[in-house]
């Protein structure tokens, strides 16, 4: 694990709402080709600690690096075209656009500049991806929740990030959806992305994941493999609460 | 599979009905006060329609809710006065042009100064000192660049009453206009987009008034309250060809400008730039998300409606061929152009654009329909009770436009907030 190459480097991160301390001294690493599964019970603080990677809040105290860059005091849209992607939680798709359109307009950034007919192709083989190329031209409005949050993956792919944030990408897919989700993502990882994963869906973590970062209540409570942090007493308490109480 | 998608997959049957409204509230108005009164009315109202597309790209796709319409629209109508009047041989004539280039030239090499000062924490002098030493020496320099100024201006204001114009042709006075505007949008952007933006429209509330006074006390720029007049036209004159032939010809070349703006706009909208703006508009944080400059994209907006307002103003005051700045109204010229926004729909280009004729039609409509109304009240009255009816009757009748448009406004916001023609968003909050 260790001879791969750390691309990302959490150190001491804090964030705080108010007297709320959502994100409390997080640290942890993220190696290249590597998926990295954050979980923890709701409300843990892995939503915050994905918006703050990516930009879209500020660290109240702590790095994040990328590489050798400091990126945790740039902001989203240089992030972004350093190559972080994400989807959201809650999808936040562009309401007026067609599918196609929303994964035109996260192309544009990309690497190498595409425009006209060539961004098209390209925006209508990402949706090809992720399943939805015969819905592309459907106004956003028209596509289910599960479709929707499709086209946001294929809309962070269309920008050929390093580095892909997954807010619980695979929640509410049925088994067999679920099937073709778990593959897709192990494919990006065999294209050399490395993947931070939030998910709630414990198959697809043993599966997919080759470390994880456990979080309860802001802070980091374990790391390790699937199997090890599963099996930690503190997580199983974390999770299923206290026997004692 | 990549055919280009439908652009409208349905039929225009909202559009139809209000464009119909919009022609026979037109046909109306000629039948009732003839054509010359009609094809003044369209020619304002095609002027208004690029006001209020400047407004309404600015609201509807980035929020920005400018105030301050009154200002760049002055702006726009002092260059339409400065470019088109013809040249002032009295100042022309006298050693002031060679004191006022000098004094231009000194005012620049001072901002220059000011533009180094307000750079010196790159030689490593702390931010908070480089912020103090650049008002202090700009206020300096401002006072001694007054001193430089005023013995000019006053000069200049005793010979030859003010500058005068450059003589050249109107449509240049137009595009300046729009730069002019511009140029001011961007550093009036520069200092309020980064403000919340119930603070813009304060912001750009005072700032028009600003402008204004300005125009209405640097009097050997435009002859302040003493107003310039007449404008040259771009096209020719009612001395000319007649009334309703000028204002024909006048309402073609507006018309047409419309046309190109708004043509310029759909086709920006569908191009990369524009699916940027929208992505933007539709969600910010996934628009950062994705790399997008928002603040850049908005400052663009920002100046790109300030631009559009530069040259509506530049036609409106045009074609009233006075220079007035006491004439800018906030009224007329800033909450009109807003209602007509609204009205159709902000961020609705064709909306806007039949939003404008309507509530312009209203607008001019309501003086003679409310002297109307008042003069059967008074017969009736007289008839009836022999009641002695006030004098002033004409002039009240002029006051219910005021009236009307606080009806209007009260009426657009109870039934169709979102405007005639709304542009379908959802924002997120
Ligand atoms: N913008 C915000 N303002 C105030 N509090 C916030 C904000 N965002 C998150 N929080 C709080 O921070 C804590 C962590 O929230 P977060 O969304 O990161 O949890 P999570 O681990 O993603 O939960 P879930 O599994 O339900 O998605 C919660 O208590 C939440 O209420
Ligand atoms: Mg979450």
């Amino acid at each position: 694990m260790d001879n791969r190459v750390r691309v990302l480097e959490v150190r001491n991160v804090t964030r705080r709402f108010g007297g709320l301390v959502a994100v409390n001294d997080m640290s942890f690493d993220v190696h290249e080709q590597e998926v990295m599964g954050l979980i923890g019970p709701n409300g843990s603080g892995k939503t915050t600690m994905m918006n703050l990677i990516s930009g879209a809040l500020r660290v109240s105290g702590g790095d994040i690096m990328m590489d050798d860059q400091l990126i945790s005091d740039m902001p989203a849209r240089h992030i972004a075209r350093a190559g972080v992607a994400r989807t959201f939680q809650l999808v936040r798709m562009l309401p007026t656009m067609t599918a196609l359109e929303n994964v035109m307009a996260g192309a544009v950034f990309g690497h190498k500049k595409l425009w006209g007919r060539a961004l098209q192709v390209h925006a209508m083989r990402q949706l090809e991806r992720v399943g939805m190329g015969t819905s592309a031209h459907l106004p956003t409005s028209a596509l289910t929740y599960i479709d929707q949050k499709r086209v946001e993956l294929a809309r962070a792919l269309a920008a050929n990030p390093r580095i892909i944030l997954l807010d619980e990408w695979l929640a509410g897919l049925n088994p067999t959806e679920l099937r073709t989700g778990i593959e897709l993502i192990a494919d990006l990882r065999a294209e050399g992305r490395t993947i931070i994963l939030v998910e709630h869906v414990m198959d697809a973590i043993r599966s997919l994941c080759d470390r994880c970062v456990v979080m309860n209540t802001g802070r980091k409570i374990a790391e390790g493999t699937p199997a090890e942090v599963l099996s930690d007493d503190e997580v199983i308490r974390a999770y299923l609460g206290d026997d004692d109480d | 599979m990549l055919a280009n998608a439908p652009i409208l997959n349905r039929l225009p049957v909202r559009e139809t009905i209000v464009a119909g409204i919009v022609v026979v509230a037109i046909i109306g108005v000629i039948m009732a006060q003839g054509m010359t009164f009609g094809v003044r009315m369209m020619v304002e109202a095609t002027c208004y329609a690029i006001l209020a597309l400047g407004f309404t790209i600015q609201w509807g796709y980035a929020g920005q809710l400018n105030a301050g319409v009154l200002g760049f629209l002055a702006l726009g109508g002092y260059a339409a006065m400065a470019f088109s009047v013809p040249m002032n041989a009295a100042f022309w004539n006298t050693d002031l042009p060679q004191q006022l280039g000098w004094a231009i030239v000194r005012a620049v090499f001072y901002i220059l100064i000011i533009i180094g000062v307000s750079q010196i924490h790159r030689l490593g002098v702390p931010k908070k000192v480089r912020t103090w030493a650049t008002i202090i020496v700009a206020f300096i320099l401002y006072m001694m660049m007054k001193s430089h100024f005023v013995p000019i201006a006053s000069a200049i204001e005793r010979e030859a009453q003010f500058i005068g114009g450059l003589g050249m042709h109107p449509l240049v006075g137009w595009l300046v206009g729009g730069l002019l505007a511009g140029v001011a949008g961007y550093f009036i952007g520069r200092i309020c987009l980064g403000l919340r933006s119930d603070y813009l429209v304060i912001a750009t509330l005072g700032i028009a008034e600003i402008i204004k006074a300005v125009m209405v006390n640097e009097e050997w720029l435009t002859r302040g309250t003493l107003t310039v007049s007449p404008i040259p036209w771009p096209v020719p004159g009612p001395g000319d060809i007649g009334f309703l032939a000028a204002r024909s010809l006048y309402l073609t070349l507006t018309a047409l400008v419309v046309l190109a703006i708004f043509l310029l706009l759909q086709r920006a909208y569908k191009a990369p730039w524009g699916r940027m703006i929208r992505s933007i508009r539709d969600n910010e944080i996934s628009a950062a998300a994705m790399g997008k400059d928002i603040n850049k994209r908005r400052l663009e907006i920002f100046v790109f409606g300030c631009i559009l307002m530069g040259i509506g103003g530049a036609a409106l005051t045009n074609f009233t061929s006075i220079f007035n700045a006491q004439g800018y109204l906030p009224l007329n010229h800033t909450f009109l152009i807003l209602v007509m926004a609204i009205l159709g729909g902000p961020g609705n280009n064709l909306g806007t654009i039949l939003g404008a004729f309507l509530v312009y039609v209203i607008w001019v409509m309501s003086e003679p329909v409310a002297l109307y109304v008042m003069q059967v009240v008074i017969y009736l009255g007289d008839m009836w009770f022999a009641w002695e009816p006030p004098g002033n009757i004409a002039s009240r009748a002029l006051q219910s436009r005021v009236f009307i448009i606080g009806l209007l406004i009260t009426l657009i916001l109870r039934f169709a907030p979102q405007g005639l023609m709304p542009e379908k968003v959802k924002h997120d909050t």
